[in-house]
């Protein structure tokens, strides 16, 4: 009897921290929400926004922050007189998450142009251990279950929730430390083209020595196949192009590698691929600001000009 | 499946309800949870279990029947088979044999653990130390318990089959129901809030240390040694916690290592089921110290360059195994595992003790051989050169961003530090490091755990960071 009155406080007490825990758990979620939402990764909330907003005919730019500073929407929209959202995200490089979270606002005569960096292509970042740059991409057992076809389970809220502490992580690795980044990475100096209002002269670190030899990894090229296929049976068209970058900033920029890895893109992606890896890529630091990947503002204007360029050669081409 | 997850939670729960009622056959239910628990991680893994049991338990039998060392040590060599392949084929092969990496091969759970349970069994039948156990399901659990599989500890036949046994006769206990709570409580704090912080500083420079500075590097690798602490003795209070809770009495693994006043000592404090069998299968059979002092002094080195091996198929640990073998030679030599006495003595010996582990988990740590001597090289030439600088708030940001953290996360992670090092002086003077938390008044025990409970949530790591070191091997 005693023992049995025993079993039941015990599983009360039990019981009790766990509601604790779960409690604790929601006001912690509740936090994190409201922190993120005035951080940079509470932009995405607008713009998606701006996606579900705005009709098809539109040019779409993806990737993460070397598109957030790399290109200027709005001046993209002046050049080319077609309306432009800079889509771009710090330090977010789940594309594949991402690709999912857009996919359902791209309608019929978008433009999506794929500005991905080049470590979600590499088979080595599968290895690589750092939470700091990749949270989706190393984090296999994330992202493999947000699919196409699970998509309509996870909103962008879910993602970021799941995410906050990796999230942290990979903003902060990437941001903090140096001076006057905080006041860059919010979500009121996003512009509603998307992009990044302001830009902060800083010293732009050494870049690390190669991390990884420049190969295409069979996993990431299925999955970017699979949602190039999908926008474009929504009726859209997609570009791929490269991003600015540092010579030598995560592999050798030898040109025997950098050549293997183009053809290797254009086999797999045929004539989406735009432009040539060496197009933008410098070994001088004074046209970028605080990472090797990101292009201060005038030369963002420049590359804004060389995206058009090459789009628009395309579509010429495809006439 | 891992600990800290919502399906282990559920599972555990599940199987507690059963098993701390009085329910009969509970040994069935623990087979079940541990069937359950084992095929989560995929079923290729599980048939390596159940074959390994099957073959085990069946010579086990013939064993005691048998006593040829002939046909003993063709079994031994048997049972260590899918070990060797899972673990070492594929270094073998390249390192050795300079061919192409195998890929694509996926090292079953835990099994270096069940392996050493077996093997050990098996040595204990052929010694006559324990009968061969004929209940298959009983020597199931053995291998496979749940609560201890993924990363040990390493349990003997001796204590464990004993227990499973007489598992059905089982009853509740309050006291150690809620005594195996507090460690479980305890293990989570280490291992999310200590381990996982520690982690997020430590990657970049071992990753890249060639970018990092030397002082940069000596913090790295001070994190890393108490890292590797939280991280496998957080694992394994929990174990001890959820296998007393289920009315299982485990080995405790660790017992204050980093209180060891000489290497031999830490070796009798750190990962305790591991060190007790490398001592009782390899070092003894080879002669142990019961040889002339050259031998004994082989023997030593031998067994603990196979325990570096046995953590994994690489130079960095053979050389880390190594290693400890020669100093615990050393100090054997020199007299310096002897007992200390005098204050300054203790502090001497203590220091110096925790200079040579935290240099040995640099190889341990390192991707590679020449990494982890560029490490050392960079902390000898650089560190004195980067404390001088440390003259502004703008030099020591800078040196937290090469530890790639945030400030406040620094700041995290040294309060985490500080409750690491509480624990650890209550595990060592009191021998519980769930002393803290065995407070009479109902008031100041529930004030604690609500508080650990918060302070877990909030400054807790989880996710990929949360995975444990010790579940690779």
């Amino acid at each position: 009897m005693q023992n049995s009155k025993n079993i039941w406080i015990f599983y009360g007490k039990i019981t009790l921290l766990f509601i604790l825990f779960v409690g604790g758990t929601y006001l912690c979620n509740l936090y994190t929400d409201s922190v993120y939402s005035k951080r940079h990764y509470g932009s995405i909330e607008d713009k998606l926004n701006t996606l579900k907003t705005t009709h098809g005919g539109r040019t779409i730019f993806v990737g993460g922050s070397s598109v957030l500073t790399g290109v200027n929407a709005e001046h993209y929209e002046k050049i080319s007189g077609e309306q432009s959202i800079n889509m771009g995200l710090h330090a977010a490089d789940i594309y594949d998450v991402y690709l999912s979270v857009i996919e359902p606002y791209i309608h019929q005569g978008d433009k999506v142009v794929l500005a991905l960096e080049y470590y979600p292509y590499n088979t080595a970042w599968n290895e690589y251990d750092d939470v700091g740059l990749i949270v989706g991409h190393e984090s296999k057992e994330y992202y493999k279950t947000i699919t196409l076809k699970h998509r309509p389970q996870y909103t962008y809220q879910q993602i970021l929730r799941s995410y906050a502490k990796v999230y942290e992580v990979a903003y902060s690795n990437l941001t903090e430390g140096i001076k006057g980044d905080e006041e860059a990475y919010l979500r009121d100096n996003i512009t509603k083209y998307g992009d990044l209002s302001i830009e902060i002269n800083m010293y732009h670190k050494n870049p690390y020595p190669y991390q990884y030899n420049l190969n295409l990894d069979k996993e990431a090229v299925k999955e970017i196949k699979r949602y190039i296929e999908h926008y474009e049976t929504l009726g859209a068209k997609v570009y791929i192009v490269f991003p600015p970058i540092y010579t030598d900033l995560d592999f050798e920029s030898d040109v025997d590698n950098i050549d293997s890895f183009y053809r290797q893109m254009r086999k797999n992606f045929g004539d989406r691929v735009l432009g040539y890896p060496t197009d933008w890529m410098f070994n001088t630091g004074d046209k970028f600001w605080d990472t090797g990947y990101h292009l201060i503002s005038s030369e963002s204007l420049r590359h804004t000009e060389y995206y058009y360029n090459l789009i628009k050669e395309a579509e010429n081409l495809n006439k | 499946m891992q600990f800290i997850s919502w399906q282990f939670i559920i599972l555990f729960a599940v199987a507690m309800i059963f098993l701390l009622s009085e329910v009969k056959a509970k040994k069935y239910i623990l087979a079940v949870c541990c069937f359950i628990f084992y095929i989560s991680s995929g079923i290729s893994g599980f048939v390596v279990l159940a074959l390994f049991t099957t073959v085990t338990y069946i010579f086990g039998v013939i064993t005691e029947k048998h006593k040829s060392k002939l046909t003993f040590f063709v079994m031994l060599v048997l049972a260590l088979c899918p070990l060797l392949f899972y673990k070492y084929a594929g270094f073998v092969v390249h390192e050795i044999f300079r061919m192409r990496e195998i890929t694509g091969v996926t090292v079953p759970i835990g099994i270096s653990f069940f392996t050493f349970s077996g093997v050990g069994y098996l040595v204990d039948v052929y010694k006559g130390k324990c009968g061969a156990e004929k209940n298959f399901i009983n020597y199931f659990i053995f291998l496979s318990l749940f609560t201890c599989i993924t990363s040990g500890p390493i349990n003997r036949s001796q204590s464990l089959l004993a227990q499973i046994k007489e598992y059905d006769r089982t009853k509740f206990c309050y006291d150690r129901c809620a005594e195996g709570f507090r460690y479980v409580l305890i293990g989570i704090l280490l291992k999310v809030l200590v381990s996982a912080r520690l982690a997020q500083a430590i990657t970049n420079p071992f990753n890249v240390p060639a970018q990092v500075s030397g002082l940069a590097l000596l913090i790295a690798s001070l994190f890393f040694t108490i890292q590797i602490f939280c991280d496998f003795c957080g694992y394994s209070y929990m174990a001890y916690g959820l296998s007393k809770i289920i009315g299982i009495d485990v080995v405790q693994n660790f017992k204050a290592p980093y209180f060891s006043l000489s290497v031999t000592e830490f070796w009798r404090r750190w990962h305790i089921s591991l060190s007790s069998w490398f001592r009782d299968y390899v070092y003894f059979p080879l002669g142990g110290s019961r040889c002339s002092k050259a031998r004994t002094c082989v023997n030593l080195v031998i067994t603990f360059t196979v325990s570096g091996l046995w953590h994994g198929a690489a130079w960095t640990y053979i050389t880390w195994g190594f290693m400890n073998g020669v100093i615990i030679v050393i100090e054997k030599l020199i007299g310096f595992n002897k007992e200390v006495s005098g204050r300054t003595r203790t502090i001497v010996h203590w220091m110096v003790t925790l200079l040579l582990t935290n240099t040995m988990w640099i190889f341990f740590r390192a991707a590679t051989l020449p990494d982890a001597i560029l490490i050392i090289r960079k902390i000898l030439t650089d560190t004195i050169h980067g404390l001088i600088r440390l003259r502004s708030m703008a030099s020591i940001l800078e040196l937290v961003s090469e530890l790639g953290v945030t400030a406040s996360g620094f700041v995290a992670t040294l309060v985490g530090i500080m409750i690491f090092v509480v624990f650890e002086i209550f595990a060592d003077r009191k021998d519980k490091p769930t002393y803290l938390l065995n407070s009479r008044k109902a008031v100041v025990r529930w004030t604690v755990y609500i508080a650990l409970i918060f302070v877990i949530l909030i400054f807790g790591v989880t996710g990929k960071a949360g995975e444990f070191i010790y579940a690779k091997f």
